[in-house]
Order: C-alpha cells, then sequence, then structure tokens
C-alpha cells in the first residue's frame, strides 16, 4: 500500500504517474507546481482567447498506451490528425519518430496542454508552489516550498535533470544519491529562447511547420494559426540549442529581435512586422537525444523515505510520449517495490 | 549430421506460416527465416536466423547437428555484448563465456548457442557506455545501473524459450551459473535435463563483475583466490 506521495512538477510524467499510482489505489498523493497552469513544457497560452502552443507544437505517438490517451483526447478536444503535413525545409525535426509512417500525429485545435488538463482531472494540484530545498529527516522527506515545508515518505521529482540534480546534490553525501547525480550528470537539456509573434490575419499561408538546416540559428517556425481560427495570425519561432545556449541570459528583446530577423528571411518579410510579440525562455526545452535513460530511477534512504525520479528524460522516447510513459512506468515500479 | 538441404526448405516452408498464442507476457513469436552453414574456428555449424513480433532485432542460433526431437541437448543461451564479444573487452567475461560454450558445442554431436542481440536497440550500447563510465568514478550502483540498464530480462527469455521450441529441442542441458535463467525458461515450458556448470578464470578487471554477479544475481560461481590464473575453476 502506497501513501504520502509527494509529487513534484505538474508536466505530463507527474500528472500521468499521480493519476496511475492512484489507479492502482494508493492514498494522498499531492502534485506541487511553480507555475500557475499544468502541463510544463506541453504549453499554451490564450492572446485574445486565441490558444497558441509556445512549447510542445504536437503529440504524436508510437506506444499502444500513449495512443490510447491520444484517442481519448478527442472526447474532450478537436485534433487535427498528421498536422503538420504541409512541412517546409530540410531541418531535422527535435523529435524524427513523429514523422514516421507508422507514427500517430496531432495537433489540438483548443490547445496542446488539453492533455495535461486530461491527465489532471481528479488530481490533487498545488499551483504556484516552487520547491526549493529537500532535507531528510528519518523515514519522512522534509520538501521546503515557497508556500511552506511538506513532508512525504515518497518523492517523485519529475524537474528537467538539471534542476532535479540541483535539487538531490545536497543529499549526495548518501551514495544512492551521489550515484543518482553521476545518472544525471549524463542527461544533457538543450534550452530553445522561443518567439510567439502575431501577425494581422494572413489568408494563403497554407504552409504548417519549417525547418531550416543549421545555418539559421531557427530551428522550428510553427504557423501555430494552422491548427485554428482565431483572430490573429501566429508564429512561434524556436531558436536552436547552440543560439540559445549562448544568449541565454540575453535581454529578451534582443533575442527577439535576432529570431523575427532570421524567421522573416525563412518565410518573407511580412514577418518583419508583427502586432505584438512575446518572448519565453525555455532553459530545458528537451533532453538531447540519444541522452535519454532506459527506466525511471528509484532509490530508498536510510529510515525507508523514497525519492523517485521521472520524466522525459527517464524512458528511451524522450518527448512527451517518454515523460508520458516514464510516469505509469514509475507507478508500476513503486507499486511492485512496495508488493 | 548437420541439416541437408532438403531438411531446410522443409523446415523454412512449415516455419512460414507459423502462428502461435506466443510466449509470456508480451506473447512473444518468433519463426526461423533463413538457415546456412556457418563453419568456424569453434567447428562447423549451421546458423539459424529468427524473426520475431516484439523488439525489432534479429536474433540468431548456431547449432551443431541435426537438434530436431533431441533430448538432452546442451545449450548456451548467450546475450550480445559489442564490447565483450567483438572488441575483447576485459570489463566482462562475455567473450571468453561465449568462445567456451562454442568450443564445448563444437565437440558435441548436438547443441546449440542462442545468440540474443541486445544492443544497438534504442539507446542501450550508449547507456552501457555511460554505466562504464560512472563505474570508473566509482558510482556503480544497483539504481543507477537499473536506470541505465535497457534490458528486459523476462521478454529475453520468452524469445530464448521460443526459439528452443521452434528448433524442436525436446529437452536442454543449459550451460550456465544463473539459476535464474533456468527458472525462467522452465517458466515457458522447456524442459531443463540438467545444468552444466559454465565457469571461467576472472581477470583483475572483471573479478568485482563477477563477484557482483554471485552477491546480486545468486550465480552459482566459485572465484579463484588468485586472478588471472587461467586455471578453471570449480564448480559452485
Amino acid at each position: 500500500m502506497i501513501d504520502d506521495v509527494l509529487v513534484v512538477g505538474a508536466g505530463v510524467s507527474g500528472l500521468a504517474f499521480a493519476r496511475e499510482i492512484l489507479k492502482e489505489g494508493a492514498t494522498d498523493v499531492r502534485v506541487v507546481d511553480k507555475s500557475r497552469g499544468v502541463g510544463g513544457r506541453c504549453a499554451s497560452r490564450r492572446v485574445d482567447g486565441q490558444p497558441i502552443d509556445h512549447g510542445v507544437p504536437l503529440l504524436h505517438g508510437e506506444s499502444g498506451r500513449f495512443r490510447a490517451e491520444l484517442q481519448k483526447l478527442q472526447t474532450r478536444a478537436t485534433v487535427i490528425a498528421d498536422w503538420p503535413w504541409r512541412v517546409r525545409g530540410d531541418g531535422v525535426p527535435c523529435q524524427p519518430q513523429a514523422y514516421r509512417a507508422q507514427a500517430m500525429r496531432i495537433a489540438v485545435v483548443e490547445g496542446v496542454n488539453q492533455l495535461a488538463k486530461q491527465l489532471a482531472e481528479g488530481l490533487a494540484i498545488q499551483r504556484e508552489c516552487r520547491v526549493d530545498a529537500l532535507s531528510h529527516e528519518g523515514d519522512k522527506l522534509v520538501v521546503h516550498t515557497s508556500t511552506g515545508a511538506q513532508t512525504c515518505r515518497t518523492l517523485v521529482l519529475t524537474a528537467p535533470a538539471d534542476q532535479t540534480r540541483a535539487l538531490i546534490e545536497p543529499l549526495a553525501s548518501l551514495d544512492v544519491i551521489r550515484s543518482v547525480v553521476g545518472v544525471l550528470s549524463g542527461v544533457y537539456t538543450v534550452p530553445s529562447w522561443t518567439v510567439l509573434a502575431g501577425f494581422d490575419r494572413r489568408d494563403g499561408e497554407d504552409w504548417h511547420l519549417q525547418l531550416p538546416g543549421p545555418e539559421s540559428i531557427v530551428h522550428t517556425i510553427v504557423h501555430d494559426s494552422s491548427k485554428r481560427r482565431g483572430p490573429w495570425t501566429t508564429l512561434v519561432i524556436q531558436a536552436r540549442a547552440s543560439y540559445s545556449r549562448q544568449r541565454l541570459e540575453s535581454d529578451p528583446a534582443a533575442c527577439t529581435e535576432d529570431l523575427i530577423d532570421a524567421a522573416s528571411r525563412l518565410v518573407g518579410a511580412w514577418v518583419r512586422s508583427p502586432r505584438w510579440v512575446q518572448a519565453h525562455r525555455w532553459r530545458f526545452a528537451r533532453v538531447q537525444r540519444g541522452h535519454e535513460l532506459a527506466h525511471p530511477i528509484v532509490v530508498t534512504l536510510p529510515g525507508g523515505a523514497r525519492i523517485a525520479f521521472c520524466g522525459e528524460a527517464f524512458h528511451p522516447l524522450g518527448g512527451v510520449e517518454g515523460a508520458f510513459l516514464s510516469g505509469i512506468a514509475l507507478a508500476r515500479r513503486l507499486v511492485s517495490l512496495s508488493a | 549430421m548437420p541439416l541437408t538441404p532438403m531438411q531446410i526448405d522443409e523446415i523454412l516452408r512449415s516455419e512460414r506460416d507459423h502462428d502461435c498464442p506466443g510466449f509470456g507476457k508480451d506473447k512473444v513469436c518468433v519463426r526461423i527465416v533463413a538457415i546456412a552453414n556457418l563453419p568456424s574456428r569453434f567447428g562447423d555449424f549451421q546458423i539459424v536466423a529468427f524473426w520475431n513480433n516484439r523488439d525489432d532485432k534479429e536474433h540468431v542460433a548456431v547449432v551443431r547437428g541435426d537438434v530436431r526431437g533431441q533430448h538432452n541437448v546442451p545449450i548456451r543461451v548467450h546475450s550480445e555484448c559489442l564490447t565483450g564479444d567483438c572488441l575483447g573487452s576485459l570489463r566482462c567475461d562475455c567473450r571468453d563465456q561465449l568462445e567456451a560454450a562454442l568450443v564445448a558445442i563444437g565437440k558435441c554431436e548436438v547443441g546449440a548457442l542462442l545468440y540474443l542481440r541486445q544492443e544497438g536497440r534504442g539507446i542501450g550500447l550508449i547507456n552501457k557506455i555511460r554505466a562504464y563510465g560512472l563505474q570508473d568514478h566509482g558510482l556503480d550502483t544497483v539504481e543507477a545501473n537499473l536506470a541505465l540498464g535497457f534490458r528486459d530480462e523476462e521478454r529475453d527469455f520468452a524469445i530464448a524459450a521460443h526459439m528452443i521450441k521452434s528448433l524442436d529441442i525436446r529437452s536442454v542441458e543449459l550451460m550456465t551459473n544463473n539459476p535464474f535463467k533456468i527458472a525462467e525458461l522452465e517458466k515457458h515450458g522447456i524442459v531443463i535435463a540438467r545444468r552444466i556448470p559454465h565457469e571461467l578464470p576472472p581477470n583483475k578487471y572483471n573479478r568485482a563483475y563477477l563477484e557482483s554477479k554471485v552477491a546480486k544475481m545468486g550465480h552459482q560461481l566459485t572465484l579463484d583466490e588468485q586472478d588471472g590464473t587461467g586455471q578453471p575453476i570449480k564448480a559452485g
């Protein structure tokens, strides 16, 4: 019997984990997240009521389990099957497997974070609660957050590898933690400066996605408004990792200017005059392909408290599907450990 | 006697339509799709190539003589290890195990080595090398290795068991020190007539690895007091 679980991060892996472990009969499962919404990098905003996905642009699935989740999504949202099918450029997408013939690939009209909302149904989630530090006392873990300290017997960390590593490093006098820090040090995450830009409606832009080659600082340009009708024509411009790494601490306005300029050379001069722009810095946009681990991790500390790890980095598929599957795999693992 | 071309034809034809409920929880099913002679430095063998419905890997059996319908066939189940098998790494005893098994089977009338392909799928090899890196830094824990490990042993043995069934081997003498392998194969209906101990001397690089096999995985090994003497070690 599992009880007293605290999940850090209401992204896809944390939510999939929480839902699965509750299904397995666990009690007292709480989720905390630093932001206002759920979904982590499965992120959507609204501008004048029009959703815009500024993290993950599409969902794709290979495994039966995740496909079933995507099927279920069609009961609460409108999906566009096979989006994007008009792709320009010969750059390499973040997740090449999304474009394999057998992959199921969808865009969500109401916003990609509908998936997170679906997973979050019925879960106890505390938003705007940032975890700052951890300590270990007897059979409990103490989690120090921006809204006070919380204790738990099982702590599930789902943040990007770098953040998780920083959080557990103070406990590295314990051998088990030291080796997990070692494992996480081998997982590289890639940043991405992202610019959201709105234009007066333009008809005739019939493309969905553009993937320029390595000569551009832009990695992906998403024609976001090709997923839905709204007052604006919108583009989401995601910068290449090398550019983003160099400019990580730069002024957002300067990065916006760079990316708008680069995008206009790829898409057309009209991109130079957006009616509005927003910049978003993804410090940990994704796990570098090839760095994913095989499984989630569970360590038991002296005294019996457990720290478990899941997320995109803990499943060989990576991406949203990897995050989802790692959460489910972790729930099963914890259940089998406590049996 | 090895299979004749006519017998090979017959096997391939009957395997063509092979259909079964599958082995284990993943319903693993394998089919023999090609057979050829394989003269090797370890003796004359035939190699049997299998297709399977689960893991996109091409597993093979290196077979001595005509094993069909035979009892007490010496069998070794070997998991691919690129660094050991091909590159001669001393961090593990894989190549020694592989060569000893092929030498032993090469001296028998009948026998087979199942070579299960494990690495190279997804990130298996990368993560194994990462695990070696962690070991170099003394960060070798069960948790770390589990996170880096890619093997689904349950599935591996379902595949091995089905391969033995496809080869129409009635009972086996399993060359192993690993009681888990015996239990797993028996679970899938393979009759294990006896265990043939498969022990080799450790070297200074893999002694710790072999000791952890005994301690953590219940292997039946007697590790000699002296390293690298080349003396065979008694069965545990």
